[in-house]
């Protein structure tokens, strides 16, 4: 995916691609999660997955195995470059038991794992067959052979100015064994290790290959059996498994990017889907803007929300700087989220299935657009409404700032009017609290503090707007509003 | 091996002490005690700034009232310095030369396996003279010794670098100049050679054993071509592989035995800052005496002739020294004439509880006191604001901090706290403050302008509470005496006024103009 779509930068999604994977990799996983599923046993499928996963038993074998493989993968990449066939195919072998280790470490976790998911009993059968299969074992003993034998060479090397003697290995005294043995007595806590530099070439230099050669006349049984094994068991990665990793890196992606929230104590949990297009959510936050609070060590503020089958239209407001935005890209990710079959950023949620959500936020025009903002904003509204279906969901914020209020009021009017119409569903931020008001709209509107009623609560919920203007409540936020400024005098 | 020259149950690591407090430095002008201890060395001066400061007191964090056995093993060893300078200073002498030497031998920053094996023998050699050197000095002298800490030290090197040890440690050193390596390796990652295990080389007999068998195996020989640059330094890269674990062992005996050496001249280095302020209080005429190490328990202190070091070795000519008894007060209130020795009186005491503390002599001809957990000082700041609000916030902040680090039994130096504000609401503040100090254990010594501050702590003493008064003297030459008294309502800052700006006499004869309260 080379761009975020604009509706998913909207509601800050873009955001995860990073928290997800590196580069590319984060990229393609959050377009995975940008794609809403069609059907509802889809969503199923994977929320099935998901639970599985949450298990430390299932998700830590999988976490583990796809690190041996990326592991394996580096290994066999190095050795591709090598010329000495007695370093490449060394390494090989390593690789070959590093995968062989994995796969088996995999399937033991799995088999005794209490499995639910559609998804993972296959995988656990998959990998059943495979290690049970007189192929696999041959090739592990193969393996511990070849590496056994190599285990065993021990060498002796004379230097002698230019000359390098090789020699099977003798038992003579360790030289610095002895010198340790003398210095003892006078060793006393932990000075800092002296630091030795060996140099060395990344990969075998000429030299060291023609000692390898010696030693290789000088026993040659192990390196004929190095040769022979690793030619006789390729590929190495097991192609199925490799499809099998990459899968549940996704999954695992999601589940690390909810896990500092919900260490922080905020519930992610599996929404269940409507189908009367009715919404319900507890304890509601905006998933990206929490992970940027809990990795300060600040509160995250969630609300809870309730919109009922015939309510598809929602208007909410509140003092600007009130978390009003926050809140509407905490309902866009939920439906988001829920349609991915992910775990939503709120504790408990219905939602209905989404074919899309689109948005309709303020954005900054290229200078050479003489028609200015209110066109560009109505030729993007214009493609969306082509696009609506009784299944988008339009989050608006602050929709024709450009204009007039009054032409804002008339224009959204309009905008919600023609989605009601598609019989898509819209919530709309505003300051226009006029549009609160409309018949057949749900208003929700920024909670007010009994204590402090100038404070900010970033908490919504359903009632009507209550006409806090802009100007007044940034004062009151200050302190200047009049009730606060006498109080401070009598302090 | 261990020094444990100035702690019963470990050595001197210089860099484990905390750095001291600054404002116990700046406000009893400890600059010019280290000074005079460090006696222009810069060793010296980094090893007593740090040291003194924390006494005798180890563990986590330094904290705790010092053990009375381990200052008197401190006292012990620093009585030996000052009755034989001359092998303290020998010693020290010679640990900054062993470890000056190493350094020369290291030079460069690089540090290949053979540079390192070639270096480390060199400086394992040396080092091993030195300690050969310490250890025949400490014989010699021995019987001028009488502290546990340096027979203690005397018998380890006697036993540990004896001439077996010596002859085999640089039997093995001269073994390691054999340009001929042997060593054993296996196959490591990629079928690389590694795990080398350097062997000692094969005696005479061995090595013609060897030579025969290189005749008869031609084949499983390596010879390099002298012209080849790349194949060369592959042979260096193995030659160093061979080497790199005695390299390591080797350098890592030296690096022991250079941190003996290190610990050992940092040790002595503050027995001869010792040696050296003693020698400079002397020269002034002041008495010094080493008290006798008593438990926190009982706050207050008995002494006579107290002065404050750092003072008598800025001035010329005799300082005064106070008699004080604050025996059994938690609580000992100053008040009295600007100039009149207020703040010096604090000092001395402040100083002689640190140097106590470390096991050190102090200045005053006699003293009695209890070991204190810490010194705790807060004097008249330029706060670093233009605004009193901000002041008083500044104060308060460092109050604060101040607070923080006061444990029971710590002595708390509070001089004119809270001068900056009005007198109602610096006494206000500075009574609770005190009163809270005083609850919490801690020893305080306050001296203060606020009439009311004082007024109020003679009329409900938190408890045992001494209060003294600094006298008004002829002119403008002070006799810097305090004495018992209660405060008076009056302070003398107009008569040093006038004596010091105006050029005017005292008007007054003391006391006369004010009348007591209480």
């Amino acid at each position: 995916m080379a761009v975020v779509p604009p509706w998913a930068a909207d509601l800050r999604l873009d955001e995860l691609a990073t928290a997800l994977g590196p580069g590319a990799v984060g990229e393609a996983r959050l377009a995975i999660l940008l794609t809403p599923l069609a059907a509802p046993d889809a969503v199923a499928y994977r929320q099935d997955v998901f639970r599985d996963l949450e298990l430390d038993a299932v998700g830590g074998a999988l976490r583990r195995f796809g690190s041996a493989l990326a592991e394996v993968r580096a290994i066999l990449e190095r050795a591709g470059r090598m010329r000495h066939p007695a370093e490449r195919d060394r390494w090989v072998l390593d690789a070959l038991e590093r995968h062989d280790d994995a796969v088996e470490e995999l399937a033991a976790s799995l088999a005794t794992a209490p499995l639910h998911a559609r998804g993972l009993t296959a995988v656990r059968d998959h990998l059943a067959t495979l290690t049970g299969s007189p192929s696999f074992s041959q090739r592990r003993s193969d393996v511990a052979a070849a590496r056994q034998a190599l285990d065993r060479v021990a060498v002796r090397l004379r230097i002698v100015q230019q000359q390098v003697l090789v020699s099977p290995a003798r038992d003579e005294p360790d030289l610095a064994e002895e010198i340790r043995d003398t210095f003892a007595r006078i060793r006393e806590g932990d000075p800092a290790p002296v630091r030795v530099d060996v140099f060395s070439t990344l990969d075998m230099n000429p030299l060291e290959a023609q000692v390898l050669e010696r030693v290789r006349r000088l026993v040659p049984e192990p390196f004929a059996r190095l040769a022979s094994t690793v030619a006789a068991h390729q590929p190495v990665i097991e192609p199925s498994l490799a499809r099998i990793a990459d899968d549940a890196a996704w999954y695992l992606a999601i589940l690390d990017l909810l896990a500092p929230l919900r260490a922080a104590g905020l519930d992610c949990g599996y929404p269940e889907l409507t189908d009367d297009g009715s919404l319900a959510a507890a304890g509601l936050f905006d998933l990206v803007l929490a992970r940027r609070l809990v990795a300060d060590g600040r509160d995250v503020v969630p609300s809870d929300v309730s919109v009922g089958p015939r309510e598809r239209r929602v208007v909410v407001t509140g003092p600007s700087q009130g978390g009003r935005t926050s809140f509407v890209r905490a309902l866009g990710q939920l439906h988001v989220l829920a349609a991915a079959g992910c775990p939503v950023p709120a504790g408990s949620a219905s939602v209905p299935l989404v074919d899309s959500v689109r948005t309709v936020f303020d954005r900054p025009e290229r200078l050479d657009d003489p028609g200015g903002r209110l066109r560009g904003e109505l030729r993007r509204i214009r493609g969306l409404l082509a696009a609506a279906t009784p299944a988008t969901l339009v989050v608006a914020n602050e929709a024709f700032a450009s204009t007039t209020a009054e032409d804002a009021l008339a224009l959204s009017r309009r905008l919600l009017d023609a989605l009601g119409e598609r019989g898509a569903r819209s919530v709309a931020v505003t300051f226009l609290e006029e549009l609160a008001e409309d018949p057949g709209t749900v208003s929700i509107a920024a909670t007010v503090d009994p204590v402090d009623p100038t404070a900010r609560t970033y908490r919504f919920t359903r009632r009507p707007a209550d006409g806090l203007a802009h100007a007044q409540t940034l004062a009151a936020h200050y302190g200047l509003g009049a009730d606060a400024v006498r109080a401070r005098i009598r302090r | 091996m261990r020094t444990g020259l100035l702690f019963p149950d470990r050595d001197l690591v210089l860099d484990a002490l905390p750095a001291p407090d600054a404002d116990l430095v700046t406000d009893l002008e400890l600059d010019r005690l280290f000074a005079a201890m460090a006696g222009g060395d810069e060793r010296i001066d980094r090893v007593v700034r740090r040291v003194v400061p924390i006494g005798v007191r180890g563990g986590q964090d330094f904290a705790g009232a010092p053990e009375v056995d381990a200052v008197r093993y401190r006292q012990a060893v620093v009585l030996d310095a000052l009755a034989a300078p001359e092998t303290i200073t020998g010693l020290y002498r010679m640990a900054v030369e062993a470890v000056e030497a190493e350094r020369r031998v290291w030079g460069g920053a690089l540090r290949s396996a053979e540079l390192v094996l070639r270096r480390s023998v060199d400086v394992l050699g040396g080092l091993l003279d030195a300690v050969e050197g310490m250890r025949d000095l400490l014989a010699r002298d021995r019987n001028r010794l009488h502290s546990a800490a340096l027979l203690g030290l005397a018998d380890r090197m006697a036993m540990d670098l004896d001439a077996a040890f010596l002859g085999e440690a640089r039997g093995q050193l001269a073994r390691l100049g054999d340009t001929t390596l042997v060593a054993t390796a296996a196959l490591g990652p990629g079928n690389r050679a590694a795990g080398f295990v350097l062997r000692r080389p094969p005696d005479a007999r061995a090595r013609l054993r060897d030579r025969l068998r290189a005749d008869r195996g031609r084949g499983l020989a390596v010879d390099v071509t002298l012209h080849d640059q790349n194949a060369m330094n592959a042979l260096a890269e193995l030659r160093a592989q061979a080497v790199a674990p005695v390299a390591a062992v080797v350098a890592e005996s030296a690096a022991h035995l250079l941190a003996f050496c290190g610990r050992l001249r940092d040790e002595t280095a503050f027995l001869v800052g010792c040696i050296n302020l003693d020698g400079a209080l002397a020269a002034r005429g002041i008495a010094c005496g080493m008290p006798r190490p008593r438990p926190a328990a009982e706050p207050g202190l008995v002494a006579e002739r107290i002065v404050d070091p750092c003072l008598a070795l800025a001035v010329e000519g005799p300082v005064t020294g106070n008699a004080v008894d604050t025996s059994g007060c938690p609580l000992t209130v100053i008040t009295g004439a600007n100039g009149g020795g207020k703040s010096t009186l604090l000092r001395a005491v402040g100083v002689a509880t640190l140097l106590h503390s470390a096991g050190m002599p102090v200045a005053a001809a006699a003293l009695s006191a209890g070991l204190r957990d810490g010194v705790l000082v807060h004097f008249p700041r330029s706060e670093g604001a233009d605004a009193d609000e901000g002041r008083l916030d500044a104060e308060l902040r460092r109050l604060r901090r101040l607070v923080d680090r006061v444990r029971p039994g710590s002595l708390v130096l509070l001089n004119e706290p809270l001068s900056n504000v009005n007198e109602r609401d610096g006494s206000a503040v500075a009574g609770e403050l005190v009163r809270g100090l005083v609850a919490g254990g801690a020893e305080v010594w306050l001296v203060t302008h606020h009439h009311e501050l004082a007024a109020d702590l003679h009329a409900r003493p938190p408890g045992p509470t001494r209060f003294l008064r600094a006298a008004r003297g002829e002119g403008a030459s002070r006799p810097f005496r305090l004495s018992p008294a209660p405060p008076l309502v009056t302070s003398f800052g107009t008569d040093l006024w006038a004596a010091e700006i105006e050029g005017h006499g005292p008007r007054m004869a003391d006391g006369s103009d004010a009348g007591t309260i209480g």
